[in-house]
Protein backbone atom coordinates (compact mmCIF):
# COMPACT_ATOMS: atom_id res chain seq x y z
CA UNK A 1 0.00 0.00 0.00
CA UNK A 2 1.90 2.98 -1.19
CA UNK A 3 0.91 6.99 -0.71
CA UNK A 4 0.08 7.05 -4.55
CA UNK A 5 -2.54 4.30 -3.77
CA UNK A 6 -3.89 6.24 -0.63
CA UNK A 7 -4.04 8.98 -2.58
CA UNK A 8 -5.91 7.77 -5.55
CA UNK A 9 -8.43 6.32 -2.99
CA UNK A 10 -9.34 9.28 -1.14
CA UNK A 11 -9.48 10.76 -4.78
CA UNK A 12 -12.04 7.90 -5.95
CA UNK A 13 -13.90 8.44 -2.91
CA UNK A 14 -14.12 12.12 -3.53
CA UNK A 15 -15.92 11.75 -6.65
CA UNK A 16 -17.67 8.96 -5.18
CA UNK A 17 -19.26 11.38 -2.44
CA UNK A 18 -20.00 14.12 -5.20
CA UNK A 19 -21.95 11.90 -7.22
CA UNK A 20 -24.52 10.79 -4.57
CA UNK A 21 -24.59 14.06 -3.61
CA UNK A 22 -25.91 15.05 -6.96
CA UNK A 23 -27.95 11.99 -7.37
CA UNK A 24 -29.99 13.35 -4.12
CA UNK A 25 -30.13 17.09 -4.25
CA UNK A 26 -32.17 15.90 -8.12
CA UNK A 27 -34.29 12.95 -6.58
CA UNK A 28 -34.71 16.14 -3.39
CA UNK A 29 -36.05 18.13 -6.28
CA UNK A 30 -39.29 16.10 -6.45
CA UNK A 31 -42.29 14.69 -4.09
CA UNK A 32 -41.59 10.72 -3.70
CA UNK A 33 -43.53 9.90 -1.18
CA UNK A 34 -46.76 8.63 -3.38
CA UNK A 35 -44.03 6.59 -5.56
CA UNK A 36 -44.97 2.77 -5.87
CA UNK A 37 -44.85 0.07 -8.35
CA UNK A 38 -42.26 -1.07 -10.26
CA UNK A 39 -43.26 1.43 -13.36
CA UNK A 40 -43.75 4.64 -11.58
CA UNK A 41 -40.08 3.91 -10.37
CA UNK A 42 -39.14 3.10 -14.10
CA UNK A 43 -40.42 6.40 -14.68
CA UNK A 44 -39.24 8.63 -12.08
CA UNK A 45 -35.64 6.82 -12.71
CA UNK A 46 -35.78 7.86 -16.42
CA UNK A 47 -36.98 11.65 -15.36
CA UNK A 48 -33.82 11.73 -12.89
CA UNK A 49 -31.32 10.47 -15.38
CA UNK A 50 -32.25 13.18 -17.97
CA UNK A 51 -31.33 16.42 -15.26
CA UNK A 52 -28.01 17.68 -15.87
CA UNK A 53 -26.71 17.08 -12.26
CA UNK A 54 -27.59 13.35 -12.50
CA UNK A 55 -24.92 13.40 -15.94
CA UNK A 56 -22.07 15.06 -13.61
CA UNK A 57 -22.86 12.70 -11.24
CA UNK A 58 -22.45 9.88 -13.80
CA UNK A 59 -19.53 11.40 -15.65
CA UNK A 60 -18.27 11.66 -11.67
CA UNK A 61 -18.80 8.13 -11.16
CA UNK A 62 -17.00 7.42 -14.54
CA UNK A 63 -13.65 9.13 -13.51
CA UNK A 64 -14.26 7.60 -10.27
CA UNK A 65 -14.48 4.04 -11.51
CA UNK A 66 -10.91 4.78 -13.96
CA UNK A 67 -8.75 5.62 -11.20
CA UNK A 68 -10.21 2.83 -8.94
CA UNK A 69 -9.51 0.55 -11.92
CA UNK A 70 -5.71 2.01 -11.95
CA UNK A 71 -6.19 0.98 -7.84
CA UNK A 72 -7.21 -2.57 -8.54
CA UNK A 73 -4.59 -3.15 -10.78
CA UNK A 74 -2.11 -2.38 -7.98
CA UNK A 75 -3.60 -3.28 -4.65
CA UNK A 76 -5.65 -6.21 -2.59
CA UNK A 77 -9.04 -6.11 -3.31
CA UNK A 78 -10.08 -6.10 0.22
CA UNK A 79 -7.23 -3.35 1.59
CA UNK A 80 -8.05 -0.72 -1.82
CA UNK A 81 -12.45 -1.51 -0.41
CA UNK A 82 -11.73 -1.09 3.47
CA UNK A 83 -10.06 2.13 2.91
CA UNK A 84 -12.71 2.85 0.58
CA UNK A 85 -14.95 3.25 3.69
CA UNK A 86 -13.76 7.04 3.93
CA UNK A 87 -16.85 7.67 1.64
CA UNK A 88 -18.71 7.48 4.77
CA UNK A 89 -16.61 10.25 6.57
CA UNK A 90 -17.29 12.41 3.20
CA UNK A 91 -21.28 11.03 2.44
CA UNK A 92 -21.55 12.56 6.02
CA UNK A 93 -20.18 15.65 5.86
CA UNK A 94 -21.73 16.48 2.36
CA UNK A 95 -25.18 15.44 3.86
CA UNK A 96 -24.64 17.34 6.77
CA UNK A 97 -23.10 20.74 5.05
CA UNK A 98 -24.64 20.50 1.62
CA UNK A 99 -28.61 17.96 2.42
CA UNK A 100 -29.12 19.90 5.90
CA UNK A 101 -28.99 16.53 7.82
CA UNK A 102 -28.16 16.33 11.70
CA UNK A 103 -25.31 15.21 13.39
CA UNK A 104 -25.49 13.15 16.46
CA UNK A 105 -23.13 11.83 19.12
CA UNK A 106 -24.14 7.86 18.43
CA UNK A 107 -23.24 9.10 14.65
CA UNK A 108 -20.18 10.45 15.58
CA UNK A 109 -19.47 7.01 17.67
CA UNK A 110 -19.69 5.31 14.62
CA UNK A 111 -18.02 7.51 12.45
CA UNK A 112 -15.03 6.72 15.31
CA UNK A 113 -15.57 3.36 14.91
CA UNK A 114 -15.52 3.62 11.04
CA UNK A 115 -12.18 5.19 11.29
CA UNK A 116 -10.59 3.28 13.62
CA UNK A 117 -11.60 0.25 11.25
CA UNK A 118 -9.67 2.02 8.38
CA UNK A 119 -6.63 2.22 10.44
CA UNK A 120 -6.55 -1.19 11.76
CA UNK A 121 -7.20 -2.29 7.83
CA UNK A 122 -4.33 0.12 6.53
CA UNK A 123 -2.21 -1.32 9.29
CA UNK A 124 -2.60 -4.49 8.54
CA UNK A 125 -0.89 -4.40 5.26
CA UNK B 1 -36.65 14.00 5.08
CA UNK B 2 -37.53 10.49 3.95
CA UNK B 3 -39.83 7.69 5.11
CA UNK B 4 -37.79 5.19 7.44
CA UNK B 5 -36.19 1.73 6.10
CA UNK B 6 -39.03 -0.69 4.81
CA UNK B 7 -38.03 -4.44 4.87
CA UNK B 8 -38.74 -3.52 1.05
CA UNK B 9 -36.17 -0.58 0.52
CA UNK B 10 -33.74 -3.15 3.17
CA UNK B 11 -34.02 -5.80 0.36
CA UNK B 12 -33.22 -3.36 -2.77
CA UNK B 13 -30.26 -2.62 -0.49
CA UNK B 14 -28.79 -5.47 0.16
CA UNK B 15 -29.84 -6.50 -4.15
CA UNK B 16 -27.76 -3.65 -4.77
CA UNK B 17 -24.98 -4.63 -2.15
CA UNK B 18 -24.65 -8.22 -3.80
CA UNK B 19 -24.76 -6.43 -6.98
CA UNK B 20 -21.66 -4.23 -6.46
CA UNK B 21 -19.60 -6.91 -5.07
CA UNK B 22 -19.88 -8.84 -7.89
CA UNK B 23 -19.30 -5.70 -9.99
CA UNK B 24 -16.15 -5.58 -7.82
CA UNK B 25 -14.76 -8.59 -8.57
CA UNK B 26 -15.79 -8.19 -12.15
CA UNK B 27 -13.47 -5.23 -12.45
CA UNK B 28 -10.42 -6.67 -9.97
CA UNK B 29 -10.28 -9.59 -12.55
CA UNK B 30 -10.88 -7.37 -15.72
CA UNK B 31 -8.12 -5.06 -14.01
CA UNK B 32 -5.64 -7.62 -13.08
CA UNK B 33 -5.36 -8.97 -16.54
CA UNK B 34 -3.36 -6.11 -18.05
CA UNK B 35 -1.62 -4.93 -14.73
CA UNK B 36 0.34 -1.56 -14.73
CA UNK B 37 4.35 -1.96 -13.79
CA UNK B 38 5.90 0.36 -13.36
CA UNK B 39 3.08 3.38 -13.67
CA UNK B 40 3.95 5.87 -16.23
CA UNK B 41 2.14 7.55 -18.83
CA UNK B 42 2.51 5.24 -21.71
CA UNK B 43 1.16 1.74 -19.61
CA UNK B 44 -1.63 4.05 -18.32
CA UNK B 45 -2.82 4.42 -21.67
CA UNK B 46 -2.61 0.97 -22.49
CA UNK B 47 -3.89 -0.21 -19.32
CA UNK B 48 -6.78 1.86 -20.06
CA UNK B 49 -7.09 0.91 -23.58
CA UNK B 50 -7.01 -2.87 -22.56
CA UNK B 51 -9.59 -2.30 -19.89
CA UNK B 52 -12.29 -1.31 -23.04
CA UNK B 53 -11.10 -5.30 -24.08
CA UNK B 54 -11.85 -7.00 -20.91
CA UNK B 55 -15.04 -8.50 -20.37
CA UNK B 56 -14.66 -7.88 -16.71
CA UNK B 57 -15.20 -4.56 -17.00
CA UNK B 58 -17.92 -4.64 -19.48
CA UNK B 59 -19.89 -6.85 -16.82
CA UNK B 60 -18.41 -4.51 -13.80
CA UNK B 61 -20.45 -1.63 -15.63
CA UNK B 62 -23.78 -3.83 -16.69
CA UNK B 63 -23.96 -4.40 -12.74
CA UNK B 64 -23.12 -0.81 -11.89
CA UNK B 65 -26.12 0.52 -14.50
CA UNK B 66 -28.71 -1.79 -13.17
CA UNK B 67 -27.29 -0.41 -9.28
CA UNK B 68 -27.92 2.83 -10.95
CA UNK B 69 -31.94 2.57 -11.14
CA UNK B 70 -31.88 0.85 -7.74
CA UNK B 71 -29.89 3.41 -6.16
CA UNK B 72 -32.00 6.14 -7.27
CA UNK B 73 -35.10 3.88 -6.47
CA UNK B 74 -34.09 3.84 -2.39
CA UNK B 75 -32.69 7.54 -2.64
CA UNK B 76 -36.15 8.40 -3.48
CA UNK B 77 -37.49 6.40 -0.23
CA UNK B 78 -34.90 7.17 2.25
CA UNK B 79 -31.91 9.66 3.10
CA UNK B 80 -28.61 9.80 1.48
CA UNK B 81 -27.64 9.61 5.18
CA UNK B 82 -29.60 6.29 6.11
CA UNK B 83 -28.67 4.70 2.56
CA UNK B 84 -25.02 5.35 2.50
CA UNK B 85 -24.22 3.30 5.71
CA UNK B 86 -26.79 0.38 4.95
CA UNK B 87 -23.99 -0.65 2.35
CA UNK B 88 -21.70 -1.83 5.01
CA UNK B 89 -22.47 -5.34 3.81
CA UNK B 90 -20.28 -5.03 0.96
CA UNK B 91 -17.35 -5.13 4.12
CA UNK B 92 -18.40 -8.36 4.63
CA UNK B 93 -19.06 -9.49 1.45
CA UNK B 94 -15.98 -7.86 -0.62
CA UNK B 95 -13.68 -9.80 1.98
CA UNK B 96 -15.09 -12.98 1.92
CA UNK B 97 -15.57 -13.06 -1.99
CA UNK B 98 -11.83 -12.12 -2.29
CA UNK B 99 -11.18 -15.32 0.10
CA UNK B 100 -13.35 -17.62 -1.36
CA UNK B 101 -12.41 -16.74 -5.23
CA UNK B 102 -8.95 -14.85 -5.36
CA UNK B 103 -7.53 -16.35 -2.52
CA UNK B 104 -6.00 -13.58 -0.91
CA UNK B 105 -5.10 -13.78 2.54
CA UNK B 106 -7.06 -11.96 5.18
CA UNK B 107 -5.27 -11.25 8.04
CA UNK B 108 -6.79 -11.27 11.65
CA UNK B 109 -6.03 -7.74 12.41
CA UNK B 110 -7.92 -6.82 8.83
CA UNK B 111 -11.06 -8.90 10.61
CA UNK B 112 -11.32 -6.58 13.52
CA UNK B 113 -10.76 -3.46 10.91
CA UNK B 114 -13.84 -4.86 9.02
CA UNK B 115 -15.72 -5.70 12.17
CA UNK B 116 -15.52 -1.94 13.43
CA UNK B 117 -16.24 -0.84 10.06
CA UNK B 118 -19.63 -2.95 10.45
CA UNK B 119 -20.46 -1.70 13.71
CA UNK B 120 -19.38 2.21 12.93
CA UNK B 121 -21.79 2.12 10.10
CA UNK B 122 -24.63 -0.21 12.01
CA UNK B 123 -24.23 3.16 14.42
CA UNK B 124 -24.33 5.89 11.88
CA UNK B 125 -27.41 3.96 10.26
CA UNK B 126 -29.29 3.68 13.80
CA UNK B 127 -28.53 7.36 14.82
CA UNK B 128 -30.67 8.26 12.05
CA UNK B 129 -33.31 6.81 13.43
CA UNK B 130 -32.86 7.77 16.85
CA UNK B 131 -32.71 11.40 15.67
CA UNK B 132 -35.99 11.18 13.65
CA UNK B 133 -38.14 9.16 15.76
CA UNK B 134 -39.03 12.17 17.89
CA UNK B 135 -40.39 13.62 15.08
CA UNK B 136 -42.25 10.45 13.81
Amino acid sequence: MTPTIVLLVCGVELLDTTAHVLFKHCVNRFDTDRLSGLKAHWDFFLTIIRLPPTWCGIVATACGLLIWFIVLAQADLSIAFSLGSLRYLLIMGASVWLLGERLTPVRLLGTGCIVGGIVCVALSS
Amino acid sequence: MKGVLTPRVFLLIMVGDVLNTLAELSFKFGAMAPGIHPITVTNLLQFVMGLFSSTGIWLGILCYLVMLFLWITILSKIDLSVAAPMQSTDYLLVPLASLCVLHERISPLRWVGVVLIIGGVYLVSRSTALTRAPHA
